[in-house]
């Protein structure tokens, strides 16, 4: 009963580009979830491209991390396209620390805070 | 809901199936229909539809929480994970609001009889708190000491008693621990026969009812020297409900003769059956908590001798429930002088997290032994592999190569990092982090990944470590590693078990909530010509 979620997801979508924004705290409560949320994203037939914002999210653990890696192979074997955007500093930690960063974060003109 | 023509539940999707099969053993009738499957509902706007059964005290359904959707979905395990949740926490009020309804109405024929009013208010509060209370437990001792603090006020007994039947079918005592040793022992673990209390309320599935020593000597007679011993006089056993038979009993004792009267012993059976729930639960959480921690332990390697190098290791589980399970080390002897550390986490922390570690460090086991390539060549390989057998497992990891150095001057390590928080390099002049890092294992399109080396001066320490050791909630991840280089620099000279006590004390202490894996190797120290070595090197 402790296992009450302290994350939350939604969803806009435009021509092909699904931005799931995400605030809280995505660990261990919230992967399984996640995971399955973002995996009916990308398999929605419109979808192009599925953006996670991570403008609010509080705290990244390896469980949520994996949420993600699932979401981008699901992306890879479905011909689709996974980014996360908007890291805060920690989350951005474990991005980096997990090699990652640089493959789910694209590369923006004017980031110079790298 | 529903109806003749609802089609089978074959064919629907897994987790519906697997939650049919759960409400369907709650109900307890086998073979119900239940309407599960999308776009069955007489309203086509309900789509997507859970449920999950309500109980009572006695486990009996009385109703369900239902969750819809406009639109047809495959609820996620974790959904109807927190729907269970939701339906357990509605069943504790309506419980409750039951327990509570009655004793209204006994406090106002309590009233009516001229008996105190507070008295049975008192006790009114007694079961709310007891709902409070005891859905915070976790262990069989949590609950003993619950019940003993809740009734201290009201019943105020001189003793508070819990056995359970084993599974052999003996009482086994849970409350020991608030008798004097000796008494303890002799109650411990004893035949269901007997007559006690405990055993005949057990058995008999009633209260029992002992208002004085001359019922005791009557009806248990078993129990009569130890209440002389004690000065007990009198005692009440109720039966902790289960789900066919009673699962053990709660006992009160008291020092003088004691009679409770009816609204007492109302209290007493809604207590054994917040109790006997309680005690479910903390049943199933040590289950599920032990058989984690010994998948893990069992998975983890004993360490080889790898003589002249020191060699250590730790492993420890997160400090609550069942976070156990996914972080590794392990230590390979290549060839004679080449040996292989690794350090690895598998995403989550559970049991499957546990069992997917147990294939990974397997797998790498194998390409160890098996290939002498570079550490980069490897992990490469455990990636290729991992896509090939379609078990593509999310991991970080390190792999490293001692070696000696090419002049015979201290030693080489190489490593290749997948992901995973840089190793520390120890010496007398500090600590230092091993850099050099690649994306994670388990990522489709495995990528090219980086070998890197560094000379180790003799008597160096390198620390592998999982990001348990420093990551929090808290505190940044800066500041945690700034910590780690700090505390282990200060303790560069220590014995390799000392030094990782050392670190994971500080570190990570009694209340971490990740698990943790460390594993350190040192070179020899620095031989003196002049003292003749037999080294030979």
């Amino acid at each position: 009963m402790s296992d009450i979620p302290l994350w939350t997801a939604a969803v806009t979508a435009r021509d092909g580009t699904h931005v799931v924004t995400l605030t809280g705290e995505i660990d261990l409560a919230a992967a399984d979830q996640l995971l399955d949320l973002l995996r009916a994203e990308i398999d929605t037939p419109a979808s192009v491209v599925v953006i996670a914002d991570l403008t609010g999210v509080t705290f990244l653990d390896s469980a949520g991390l994996g949420a993600f890696v699932g979401a981008y192979n699901h992306a890879g074997l479905a011909g689709r396209r996974f980014q996360l955007v908007n890291p805060g500093r920690p989350v951005k930690r474990i991005l980096e620390i997990s090699g990652v960063y640089d493959v789910f974060v694209p590369s923006q003109a004017g980031d110079d805070d790298r | 809901m529903s109806s003749a023509d609802t089609p089978p539940l074959a064919g629907a999707d897994p987790a519906l199936e697997r939650f049919a099969a759960l409400v369907r053993t709650a109900l307890g009738v086998p073979g119900a229909r239940v309407d599960l499957r999308p776009g069955n509902l007489q309203d086509q706007e309900l789509a997507g539809y859970a449920s999950a059964p309500l109980t009572d005290a006695d486990g009996r359904v009385i109703g369900h929480l239902r969750a819809f959707d406009s639109v047809p979905r495959q609820w996620s395990d974790a959904e109807l994970r927190l729907l269970a949740d939701l339906a357990a926490a509605c069943s504790e009020t309506l419980r409750l609001r039951a327990a509570n309804r009655l004793l209204e109405q006994r406090q106002g024929r309590a009233a009516a009889q001229g008996v105190s009013a507070d008295a049975a208010f008192d006790r009114s509060q007694l079961l709310l708190r007891a709902s409070v209370a005891l859905a915070a437990t976790g262990t069989a001792e949590d609950v003993v000491d619950v019940v003993r603090d809740l009734v201290t006020s009201t019943l105020n007994p001189a003793y508070v008693g819990i056995s359970m039947l084993d599974a052999d079918g003996r009482v086994s005592l849970q409350s020991g621990r608030s008798l004097p040793p000796g008494v303890a022992a002799r109650w411990d673990l004893y035949d269901s026969a007997a007559t006690t209390p405990s055993a005949l309320a057990t058995r008999g599935g009633v209260p029992v009812l002992l208002p004085d020593m001359a019922a005791v000597r009557a009806l248990a007679p078993d129990a009569a020297g130890t209440f002389v011993e004690m000065g007990w006089q009198s005692a009440a056993s109720v039966p902790l409900p289960g789900p066919g038979s009673p699962v053990g009993a709660l006992t009160f004792v008291w020092k003088q003769p004691y009679v409770l009267d009816a609204a007492e012993q109302a209290i007493l059976a809604a207590l054994a059956g917040y109790v006997a729930q309680a005690l479910r639960r903390a049943d199933y959480l040590s289950s599920r908590e032990n058989a984690a921690r010994v998948l893990q332990t069992a998975l983890l390697p004993d360490l080889p001798d790898v003589a002249p190098f020191e060699l250590a290791a730790r492993y420890e589980p997160a400090s609550r429930g069942e976070h156990v399970g996914g972080d590794w080390y392990d230590a390979v002897t290549v060839d004679e002088d080449r040996l292989a550390v690794v350090v690895g986490d598998v995403t989550g922390h559970d049991m499957r997290a546990a069992a997917r570690m147990g294939r990974l460090r397997s797998k790498l086991r194998l390409l160890l032994v098996d290939r002498h390539e570079s550490p980069a060549a490897v992990l490469h390989r455990l990636d290729t592999a991992g896509q090939a057998l379609r078990d593509l497992i999310t991991a970080t990891a390190v792999l490293a190569y001692l070696q000696p150095g090419p002049d015979g001057a201290g030693h080489v390590l190489n490593w290749s990092n997948a992901g995973h928080p840089h190793p520390l390099l120890i010496t007398a002049a500090g600590a230092v982090p091993l850099g050099g890092r690649d994306p994670l294992l388990g990522l489709r399109a495995a990528r090219r990944r980086t070998d890197h080396g560094r000379h180790l001066p003799p008597g160096s320490t390198v620390l592998f470590y999982t990001d348990g050791l420093i990551e929090t909630r808290g505190a940044s991840l800066d500041d945690r590693e700034r910590l780690l280089w700090e505390t282990a620099a200060a303790r560069a000279g220590a014995p390799l078990p000392d030094l990782l006590d050392h670190l994971y004390a500080v570190l990570a202490g009694d209340d971490h909530e990740d698990d943790v894996a460390m594993i350190a190797i040192r070179t020899p120290p620095a031989t003196r010509r002049s003292s003749g070595s037999d080294r030979g090197e």
